[in-house]
């Protein structure tokens, strides 16, 4: 059982204060299947009006999506995938096959409707049909959201006045997270998950405070009547406050919530040092929509456009769509420079239609730049000829990740040049001299970043897998989170080579991972010389506040300091004293507490 | 009337084969006719015939371009539902080949 008041060190993922109580959403447990359950046969009707209720809930769901989708990204095609989803939520054989298991098993209505969805996912996989099987998918997917919705309903107190709730998942896919009602959902605590997951991206940018690497325990134990507070700046999560415990951190809430409404309304001032050195800030985009944002944050550039969002869960995009969106995304930008990084798919962002093959430990495999020379070059190929055609636009930086070698940059050039040719006969217009650039996440990059740089027109440091693989840590897996530190003395050093080989070579550098959003780390980078930050839109607020707090001087005497620290929690100190001397009001909002791990 | 069966013949003419959009257009057209039991199966195999009204069902069948199916149908509704089927399969579900 938990005590009341208890307090758990947890992962910070997105930054604000929620208090409320707790939605619990259980689904299978960690083996994957729901535990069997038997039934009385007077409860065979409840049982089955429960799987209607959870099939009329999941077809709102999926209709209200197919509805965002449709608004949001203007396009009938990515609604379309729902479709499929909607046909199988309302198929007579699936139903049949449930209420069969509900009825002459006396299953659970979980346990019949996970068998069912097992049953039919086997089926599908033994087909040869290479398309037909790839529905075995959807099922599951379908299956899972028929699977929560059974379980909800059963947590939500239909009595409760006010009906916002901080969510309690073991995870939550990026899907399930983008469909969540923020006019209802006051925040989420999960299980699995860290700062660069795409759930967390997700969370920032809807706004919702979260946290991870909540364990199991908890999770279990919590249900619909216990509250709890997270702290999604700190990584706290409390449950069962007292009263006084729970009045500070709605105040604090309160405080941190205007804030940041005052830090918004900076959004026109430039983004300098007090002693005159201006940085650039860029924001991170992953659709045509979130180009808007650059205005509304006061941002100057696309420090990263992801293109998985055409790739991914969907009929792969010809040259022509493609060279619609990067051209409506270079309109849409105006003059301001957008960095697009090609097709990175990989790690933990697999596709069966683009994948030919499993990898046993797919972030060490093929992905991103290997990917697209070696095994899908022809999705490479396409994805540049849509840029070069695009450039033309716009103001445009083509940018390739996942390099560890100058073999591979040297290659994407003759292979550029090759294409050029092509659309030269074609007679088709396209940009002569682009801009190309690469991402700075391998430590052989960093260290070879010399040699790259007399190859590249810019460096842009991802810090996310840079941390990852120098560290050697898988960024999902919450167990070696504790080493995820961006400001260990090997991360500067490996960031402080790439600046110094910008220098020699005349060429910027900039920074697109999630260290560029994180106020303590934004003198240490300013400090080292980078040139442009880029971040999640909503981040952008208040990295401007610390920029304009801080000179270069003190900066860079600072980074220089960091770099001879010997563990990563001296040098965040450092950072962070110059934070709290120069921009108190940002330090207190941080308050970070979870900087004991040694490294 | 409900209790006459009516059966065509038909060739999967698409190159994708029955897959789920196909499978949809069908599922779709029976929506229409809640009370029509239309089944398609191969004509060796009866026992496994798909359900209409269910994309699950005939998707499972699997049949490939050139597959010849029996599409059998009987209730309320049934004959225009299998003449709007028929028609789906003439076209090639509009995908061309």
């Amino acid at each position: 059982m938990l005590t009341s008041g208890q307090s758990f060190q947890v992962l910070a993922i997105s930054p604000g204060i929620a208090v409320g109580r707790v939605q619990p959403v259980r689904r299978k447990n960690s083996s994957g299947a729901p535990v069997l359950e038997m039934i009385s046969e007077e409860q065979v009707p409840s049982e089955l009006a429960r799987v209607r209720m959870a099939i009329d809930k999941t077809r709102q769901q999926l209709t209200a999506l197919q509805t965002a989708v449709r608004e949001k990204l203007n396009s009938q095609d990515d609604a379309g995938i729902f479709d499929a989803h909607l046909l199988l939520v309302d198929d007579r054989s699936l139903l049949r096959e449930v209420e069969t298991r509900i009825k002459k098993r006396l299953w659970s209505a979980e346990y019949a409707l996970y068998d069912t969805a097992e049953h039919f996912g086997k089926v599908f996989a033994n087909i040869q049909d290479e398309f037909l099987k790839e529905r075995a998918a959807d099922i599951r997917d379908v299956a899972d959201r028929l699977l929560n919705n059974l379980s909800s309903q059963e947590n939500i107190p239909a009595d409760d006045r006010d009906d916002c709730r901080i969510i309690i998942a073991s995870t939550l896919s990026p899907s399930e997270t983008a469909g969540l009602d923020t006019r209802k959902v006051l925040g989420f605590a999960i299980e699995t998950g860290s700062a660069t997951c795409h759930t967390a991206i997700l969370a920032r940018s809807m706004k919702l405070p979260a946290v991870a690497g909540v364990p199991a325990e908890i999770i279990n134990t919590l249900s619909a009547d216990d509250k709890i507070i997270i702290d999604g700046f700190s990584g706290r999560l409390i449950v069962n406050p007292d009263a006084r415990t729970e009045e500070s951190y709605r105040l604090r809430a309160e405080s941190a919530q205007a804030f940041y409404s005052t830090l918004v309304q900076e959004s026109s001032l430039r983004p300098e040092t007090t002693d005159g050195f201006e940085i650039e800030l860029a924001i991170n985009a992953g659709s045509v929509e979130d180009i808007s944002e650059l205005k509304t944050a006061g941002a100057s550039a696309v420090g990263l456009l992801r293109t998985e969002f055409m790739f991914l869960g969907r009929e792969l995009p010809d040259e022509e769509e493609q060279f619609e969106v990067y051209k409506q995304v270079l309109i849409a930008a105006e003059d301001a420079p957008v960095t697009v990084r090609t097709l990175d798919i990989g790690g933990d962002k697999l596709d069966n239609n683009i994948f030919r093959s499993l990898e046993a430990n797919p972030f060490l495999g093929l992905r991103g730049i290997r990917l697209c020379l070696f095994e899908r070059r022809d999705l490479f190929e396409t994805q540049l000829r849509a840029l070069l055609r695009a450039g033309v636009y716009g103001n445009l930086r083509i940018m390739l990740p996942m390099v560890s070698s100058v073999l591979e940059v040297l290659e994407v050039k003759l292979l550029i040049a090759d294409l050029q040719q092509q659309l030269e006969k074609e007679n088709v217009e396209f940009v002569r001299h682009p801009v190309i650039g690469v991402m700075i996440e391998t430590p052989a990059a960093a260290l070879m970043a010399d040699e790259l740089g007399r190859h590249v027109d810019f460096f842009s440091i991802g810090t996310n897998d840079l941390v990852q693989y120098t560290m050697a840590i898988d960024r999902g897996n919450e167990r070696v989170a504790y080493l995820y530190k961006p400001a260990h003395p090997a991360i500067l050093k490996l960031i402080a080579s790439t600046v110094a080989a910008a220098r020699k070579n005349n060429i910027f550098v900039g920074v697109c991972g999630q260290m560029a959003a994180e106020p303590e780390f934004v003198p240490l980078l300013v400090g080292l010389g980078v040139h442009e930050l880029s971040m999640e839109p909503p981040s952008v607020a208040m990295v401007r506040r610390v920029i304009r707090s801080i000179s270069f001087y003190e900066a860079e005497k600072t980074a220089a300091q960091a770099l001879a620290c010997p563990n990563a929690a001296a040098s965040l100190e450092v950072s962070l004293n110059l934070l709290k001397r120069c921009a108190p009001e940002i330090s207190s909002v941080l308050k970070k507490t979870d900087e004991s791990g040694e490294s | 009337m409900s209790g006459e069966k009516i059966e065509k013949k038909v060739t999967v003419g698409n190159r994708m084969g029955l897959h789920a959009r196909p499978a949809s257009c069908i599922a779709t057209i029976l929506a229409d006719y809640p009370e029509a039991e239309v089944t398609l199966a191969r004509p060796d195999d009866f026992e496994n015939a798909a359900d209409c009204h269910s994309v699950l069902s005939l998707m499972i069948l699997a049949a490939g371009q050139g597959t010849e199916l029996i599409l059998s149908g009987s209730g309320e509704g049934a004959a225009e539902a299998v003449r709007r089927i028929e028609a789906c399969f003439t076209a090639n579900f509009d995908e061309g080949r």
